[in-house]
């Protein structure tokens, strides 16, 4: 009985050595093929550890094999030691391994030569419950963005093809234009991109659109979308770019690119330069053909990126890596932090949130930041002195601290978590081959320097420089920010791309090497920020601002400016929302922002607390003119100081520009104003010739001088047919504004008339006549008026009115004029004593015409 | 397997054939240690001057070898001269800065454990980006056997009576003159490079000979 326990324990033990024995062998076998691809990273440690477990199995299956086939208990003992160890080294290196290797199963496309991409996007309806699925869409009109790439319309259609739905395709150029001409109902259904939704919320106004949008039919498919001519690139000898791409999608971003740089690596000189893309570069997207920000093309596809960057740098991109700005927070946090140095303390965006919420610590100087804080330093501008210049640089030192730590990782625990972190949301189409042969590389390139490998990499960081810009996007009826490129800068990053990949232009090989340590080597500046050329600026249209980001009165400037007629209501006292330390703020404003003047003449606003009267305001005074600012000022008690600036433009002299004084506000408030006008330009006085004719003087003065009462000019004559013989001016070079005095010649010649042959009128009793006459020596020319002709009495005696003279008396007697009807009385003188009396029926000699009568 | 059937032998005979494979461990143990020690940090050398830190790199030219010798002889003499040493300084940093047949690239630069210290990065930054920078591509085109190698030397040296001042402190150091020829070279032909220079070493706190100055007429 105790031998039979006593064997069966023997038999039990033996079995379990067996086992272990077996397993420890699978194990140690599966390790050495699950870490065989990393056997690159260095071959000289690989080997050394794979002979020494190949030696251990051997000695582990020797012993089992002599152990059990001769029944050697010592060796049975060594045996079980061995398997033991064996099994627990094999299976936790194996585990190890297939962790690692899932991470990097997700982060790296092993797929070759084909290029392939998932690709998100949903066939939307607005507002129409008619249209359930996509077979609801045949014949009907789809709106989709063109496209010559694949990406979310030719999938779109393709899904269509399989569903065999035979839609009316509509293209739009851009997904913005896309998104309006559905909610406008100009197509029944549009192909977006799944992250359209969040892409379009943060643009105001939009949010009632995204609400009525239903997805009919959504998909994600993995497509081919190209071949990776690098594939089979080798990375430690031959030169190669990687376009880095940061994107938060869980942030607000709507799967645009944050973050574009194009590292170009050249592994034979170790020289890498990191050129950094503003993400809002406005530019041609490669696979729409229309012009946008750049970071609109990652919206498009990975594809679509990589061929727009690639056409405006003039280079070929071998391959991607594109992280998640969430997942580099735990790839920073693995790697215990990176060294940053912030020109100043701020509050940053979290990554964890959305737009807007800022909770992130960053203080100012160098700082060993955790993920989050190295993250917001890396997007932060707003807070920045140099703005997105500053967002670029930091970005490109972060990625330059996250590769140092790499490249000193010497730690497994971290080694590991860095890719677990990475997994989730890191991927790049790098092979895992040629990320370890660049980075075998790079550790165990010849160093004789003493200088530590990490800075053998020559990392040089560039960016393409250019200006601000605006554009308006009709279709979203909103202005844009966008970053326009210098030309000359696109060239010098080229340039020093091309240098990179040791594509030199031309050697200019020196003759020898001289140093002094006085004088440090200065590498001199690798890029120009400005570049002096023309800028070119898009037409901007009259839109309507953030009228809530106004006070009232600047809101009544704004529109009184442009006529617009401005209802508003307001909140009052005793009214719900009231606020007394507000009033004066605009609440509310219709249109929104962007609208254009020109379809919106009337607007509405919401102001709290009742706003001013009118007269009470002050007044917009810019573009008119100064004279106005002083009646204005007089009337009101106010004193006006005068800038005086430079101007060449005639039109514009004495025009106000700004005002101290927002216009609208209380003129109570204040007693000066303080205006900038435009200065009057000078005027050329070489065209006051003495001997020019008054008639030519007056228009050489209304032409250059200003004629307001503040501003006179005499001329000093005593005729007007005078010439110039002179002028005094209050400047020796006098501008608009200056007072002339003009000395004139009186009249130098007596006319010598001569009537012209034409148009006389003679005159009449009752009209005035006229002729025109000449001076023939002055060729004056003028009217000159002929008085009304005399009227001619014919007088008749009145029947009946005369009385006889006597010797005593004289006789009368009434004559009228037949033509007029005017009457006279006519006197008879007494008669002489002998004469008889006369018979005025026989007497024909007693009487004259005018009624004297004769003797 | 009659080695083992021999109780006697058995045990013997079995530790005879594991002790080879025990040895093999220890050889892959070691090559595995050493390069996982080593990761990072390069070629190894072939010679070195510990007390101060001069080092030979692996692949050096036979002169290379000679030179070095004889200024690991000069710091290891009872009486040092430091005139010697000084001079052998500069004879090493030119022959390993101008022979460019063992450097793996542009970033190789050599002749760097001969610099002035505290200002090897940059020293290093300029060579790489002057006299070095299109030595990559020699290599690529041409192949290192063909690139240039400096095949000999002759130096002298003085030491200068105001000595060398750095950062307000004064310091012995010495004034070396070199003079060297390139082997014959097709492709880069000697004619177009300088074979004449002048240095300023000077003798750091430690004792340490680094160079401060390079120049040449």
């Amino acid at each position: 009985m105790k031998d039979n326990i006593q064997k069966n324990k023997k038999d039990v033990f033996s079995v379990i050595t067996f086992v272990i024995t077996l397993l420890a062998n699978l194990s140690v076998v599966a390790l050495i093929v699950l870490s065989l691809q990393y056997s690159g990273l260095d071959v000289k440690t690989f080997a050394g550890i794979y002979g020494i477990v190949i030696c251990l199995l051997l000695i582990l299956d020797i012993c089992f094999f002599v152990g059990y086939n001769y029944k050697d208990k010592v060796v049975k003992g060594v045996t079980a030691f061995l398997a033991i160890v064996l099994l627990s080294v094999g299976a936790v290196g194996s585990y190890y391994i297939y962790q690692l290797n899932v991470s990097v199963s997700n982060i790296v496309d092993n797929t070759g030569v084909d290029q392939y991409e998932i690709i998100q996007g949903s066939i939307v309806v607005y507002d129409n419950d008619e249209i359930e699925n996509i077979k609801d869409l045949k014949g009907k009109k789809v709106g989709i963005v063109t496209s010559n790439s694949v990406g979310v319309t030719s999938v779109s259609k393709d899904k269509f093809e399989e569903e065999n739905v035979e839609p009316i395709y509509k293209e739009y150029a851009s997904v913005n234009e896309l998104f309006l001409a559905l909610a406008k109902g100009e197509v029944e259904a549009a192909c977006m991109q799944s992250s359209f939704r969040t892409m379009f919320a943060a643009e105001e106004g939009y949010e009632q659109h995204i609400e009525l949008m239903r997805d009919v039919y959504s998909f994600e498919e993995r497509v081919k979308t190209g071949e990776n001519e690098s594939a089979n690139l080798d990375t430690s000898s031959e030169p190669f770019s990687v376009l880095l791409i940061g994107y938060a999608p869980e942030a607000g971003g709507g799967g645009l690119a944050d973050t574009i740089i194009l590292a170009s690596i050249n592994p034979s000189t170790m020289t890498a330069t990191m050129t950094s893309v503003a993400r809002d570069t406005y530019t041609t997207i490669s696979c729409t053909g229309g012009k946008a920000k750049i970071n609109s093309a990652r919206a498009q596809s990975r594809a679509c990126l990589m061929d727009t960057v690639g056409e405006l740098l003039d280079t070929k991109i071998d391959f991607y890596a594109e992280v998640n700005f969430l997942g580099l927070v735990d790839i920073i946090d693995a790697l215990g932090g990176v060294y940053i140095d912030s020109p100043v303390e701020f509050v940053g965006q979290s990554p964890s949130s959305l737009r807007g919420e800022y909770t992130v610590w960053v203080p100012a100087g160098p700082y060993h930041a955790n993920g989050e804080q190295a993250l917001a330093f890396a997007r932060e501008r707003y807070a920045m002195p140099n703005g997105d210049y500053d967002r670029q640089i930091h970005q490109q030192e972060v990625i330059k601290e996250i590769a140092k730590e790499l490249v000193e990782l010497r730690n497994v625990n971290a080694a590991l978590a860095v890719m677990e972190a990475a997994g989730e949301n890191f991927s790049t189409n790098l092979s895992i081959k040629q990320l370890t042969d660049a980075f075998n590389y790079i550790i165990n390139a010849p160093n004789y320097t003493g200088i530590s490998t990490f800075n053998l990499l020559d990392l040089q960081t560039m960016r393409v420089t250019g200006y601000s810009s605006w554009y308006y996007d009709y279709p979203m009826r909103l202005p844009q920010w966008i970053y326009k490129l210098y030309k000359g800068s696109i060239e010098q990053n080229i340039d020093r791309i091309n240098d990179t990949m040791g594509d030199y232009e031309e050697i200019h090989q020196d003759d020898y090497f001289k140093f002094f340590i006085e004088y440090p080597y200065d590498r001199g500046t690798l890029y120009w920020e400005y570049f002096n050329e023309p800028t070119e600026s898009e037409q901007m249209p009259d839109y309507y601002p953030y009228l809530t980001k106004m006070t009232y009165s600047e809101v009544i400037a704004w529109a009184s400016a442009r006529g617009i007629k401005l209802n508003v209501t307001s909140i009052n006292e005793g009214d719900a929302g009231y606020d007394p330390n507000n009033v004066g703020a605009v609440l509310s404003q219709e249109p929104r922002y962007g609208a254009l003047v020109e379809e919106w003449p009337e607007a509405w606003i919401t102001v709290m607390g009742t706003p001013l009267k009118d007269e009470d305001r002050i007044p917009n005074f810019v573009n008119k003119n100064i004279k106005e600012v002083h009646d204005w000022a007089y009337a009101n008690g106010y004193t006006v100081n005068v800038n005086i600036q430079e101007n060449n433009d005639k039109t514009k002299g004495g025009i106000v520009s700004a005002q101290s004084r927002t216009a609208g506000v209380d003129k109570r408030l204040y007693n000066e104003i303080t205006v900038n006008v435009y200065d009057y330009p000078f005027i050329d006085v070489s065209t006051l010739v003495p001997g020019m004719t008054l008639e030519n003087l007056q228009a050489w003065i209304k032409n250059n001088l200003i004629t307001t009462p503040k501003y006179i000019y005499e001329i000093d004559i005593e005729k007007p047919e005078g010439t110039l013989i002179t002028y005094v001016s209050d400047s020796q070079n006098p501008k608009m504004n200056s007072n002339f005095t003009f000395t004139v010649t009186t009249q130098v010649h007596e006319h010598t008339w001569v009537e012209l042959d034409v148009g006389r009128v003679e005159p009449t009793e009752t009209t005035e006549g006229k002729y025109e006459r000449q001076c023939s020596i002055c060729d004056l020319k003028e009217t000159v008026t002929i008085p009304k002709k005399a009227h001619e009495h014919v007088w008749v005696e009145v029947e009946g009115s005369r009385v006889l003279p006597t010797e005593t008396t004289e006789g009368k007697y009434v004559k009228k004029c037949s033509g007029c009807g005017a009457e006279e009385i006519v006197t008879i003188p007494v008669l002489s004593p002998s004469e008889p009396t006369p018979n005025p029926e026989t007497d024909e000699s007693g009487g004259t015409e005018d009624g004297n009568v004769t003797q | 397997m009659s080695l083992f059937k021999n109780k006697k032998t058995r045990r013997r005979n079995l530790v005879l054939v594991i002790i080879p494979l025990l040895i093999l461990i220890g050889v892959f143990g070691y090559l595995s240690l050493d390069s996982v020690l080593n990761l990072g940090k390069g070629d190894k050398v072939i010679h070195s001057i510990d007390s101060m830190d001069y080092h030979l790199r692996a692949g050096a030219t036979e002169l290379q070898v000679e030179k070095f010798k004889e200024l690991s002889a000069a710091v290891n003499a009872e009486e040092v001269d430091d005139s010697e040493i000084a001079r052998l300084v500069a004879e090493n940093f030119v022959l390993d800065f101008y022979t460019w047949s063992n450097k793996g690239g542009s970033y190789d630069v050599g002749g760097m454990y001969y610099i002035y210290s505290l200002q090897k990065s940059n020293i290093y930054t300029q060579a790489r980006n002057q006299f070095y920078k299109y030595v990559s591509t020699y290599i690529k085109e041409y192949g290192k056997n063909n690139l240039l190698e400096v095949d000999s030397i002759v130096s002298t040296c003085s030491k200068l009576d105001e000595g060398y001042t750095i950062n307000g402190a004064n310091y012995d150091a010495y004034y070396v003159t070199c003079d060297w020829t390139f082997k014959d070279n097709d492709i880069f032909s000697p004619d177009n490079y300088r074979t004449h220079e002048y240095f300023v070493v000077y003798k750091s706190e430690t004792g340490r000979f680094e160079i401060v100055q390079a120049f040449g007429d």
